[in-house]
């Protein structure tokens, strides 16, 4: 029998050796040096604590990963990561900026035809879009059905669930919509109105 | 267990049939019955910990943090050298654990599922930084009252030199020698964490310690 492998003398050092592999150590003097150099790391590299923190530490740890967990969706909802969950959120993500810009349009452009905003019939029509469940023709069916944009909307919306919408965060609620385009700018709605619009232009052109 | 043959039961048993009535003895009936939902929490094991956490209830996450948090903590505190980071890397140890608790289908203990995260955690948190090869942590020192100052300076410094050759160890063995000597993990268990063999892990073991030797030279032992 040769030396002793590495794992053999693992075995050796750690009292599970097979009996051969325990004679053979018994007798091999170049073994048994190497045995001896690991046993002495062993005893050094055991010696080394890790200081105990405070007692008090515990609870403020355990206070911090409760904090943490708190802003996190239910377990085993986002994978670390990213995922699919990633790309399902980034794609509601995308449906709702689409309804709320396709508001922002419809509302500029019906205070521009002279009557107030809030009386215009188009938006919550288009707002239940971003409604995951609904069909593409109900989503689309009161307003500009043969708009590409809107068929965009239908596109992603269209495997959508309830149950998934809302675990992602994305749900849209009565009103929701209003309050996003009231908290932008008057620039930003100016801009988002004369993106949305060059791109409704070219669309229907 | 009590059994019985029924003589006088015969209605509607054909010739030839003989029924055997087995009775439960008491002990067999659980001792506790009730659902995990209506047990303390801290009562439960892991398992149905887990279980409820998957279920919606973040508040069965505490007991699991109370329970592995010390351990998680030692692994963490033992790559990155400083109680500071330590501490960062277990609550990230925490958080990807509840992350992903879906996934943990029991095949090892959820003590080698978190020491597989917080490995992962800390090999990737650590090569970010440099290696700690500075003094003794001292924030939150336990210190031995009946050890003389001496000692205790010579003890520190020959653990602030000997995590200083740790930390200079390739990953994987690093990660071994930790998992070995510090958590007192079955080679197995550390196969499973690192994604090796244990044959693999017990060569790694072998090279960590004799790395160690070389680093470590000519330091009294």
């Amino acid at each position: 029998m040769g030396h002793l492998s590495s794992t053999e003398l693992i075995d050796v050092m750690e009292g599970v050796a097979p009996p051969d592999a325990r004679q053979h150590a018994a007798r091999c003097a170049a073994c048994q040096d190497t045995l001896a150099r690991l046993e002495q790391v062993q005893r050094l590299v055991a010696g080394v604590e890790v200081p105990d923190p405070s007692p008090l530490f515990w609870e403020h740890f355990s206070a911090r990963v409760r904090e943490t967990i708190a802003g996190e969706p239910r377990s085993g909802f986002a994978a670390a990561g990213g995922g699919w969950i990633g790309w399902r959120a980034a794609r509601y993500a995308l449906v709702a900026a689409l309804a709320v810009g396709l508001v922002a349009v419809a509302l500029d452009l019906g205070s521009r035809g002279g009557g107030p905003a809030g009386t215009n019939p188009v938006a919550p029509a288009v707002a239940s879009i971003a409604v995951p469940g609904a069909t593409p023709q109900a989503a689309t069916g009161s307003v500009a059905p043969e708009d590409a944009s809107l068929d965009l909307v239908a596109d992603l919306s269209e495997d959508m669930n309830w149950d998934q919408t809302a675990d992602a965060g994305m749900m849209v609620r009565a009103g929701s919509v209003d309050s996003a385009i009231a908290r932008l700018s008057a620039s930003e709605r100016t801009a988002l109105a004369k993106l949305l619009e060059a791109q409704l232009g070219h669309t229907s052109s | 267990m009590a059994s019985r043959t029924d003589q006088v039961w015969t209605g509607g048993m054909r010739p030839g049939w003989t029924v055997t009535v087995v009775q439960r003895e008491a002990a067999e009936q659980p001792v506790d019955a009730a659902a995990p939902e209506s047990r303390p929490l801290a009562e439960l094991d892991d398992a149905a910990l887990v279980a409820l956490c998957v279920a919606g209830r973040r508040e069965a996450f505490d007991p699991i943090v109370a329970r592995h948090r010390r351990n998680v903590y030692q692994l963490c505190y033992r790559f990155a050298g400083n109680h500071e980071d330590a501490s960062d890397f277990a609550q990230e140890v925490f958080l990807r654990a509840y992350r992903g608790l879906r996934s943990f289908k029991g095949q090892s203990s959820l003590s080698t599922w978190l020491y597989r995260i917080g490995v992962n955690v800390c090999l990737n948190r650590v090569s970010l930084k440099t290696p700690p090869v500075g003094p003794l942590d001292e924030s939150h020192p336990v210190a031995d009252r009946t050890e003389g100052q001496g000692e205790r300076l010579l003890r520190d410094e020959r653990a602030a030199i000997v995590r200083a050759a740790i930390a200079k160890l390739p990953r994987k063995q690093r990660a071994t020698l930790i998992l070995r000597m510090y958590h007192d993990l079955p080679h197995r268990d550390i196969a499973a964490i690192l994604g090796s063999s244990v044959g693999a892990v017990k060569a790694n073991f072998f090279h960590a310690m004799g790395n160690l030797k070389r680093l470590l030279g000519s330091e009294p032992l």
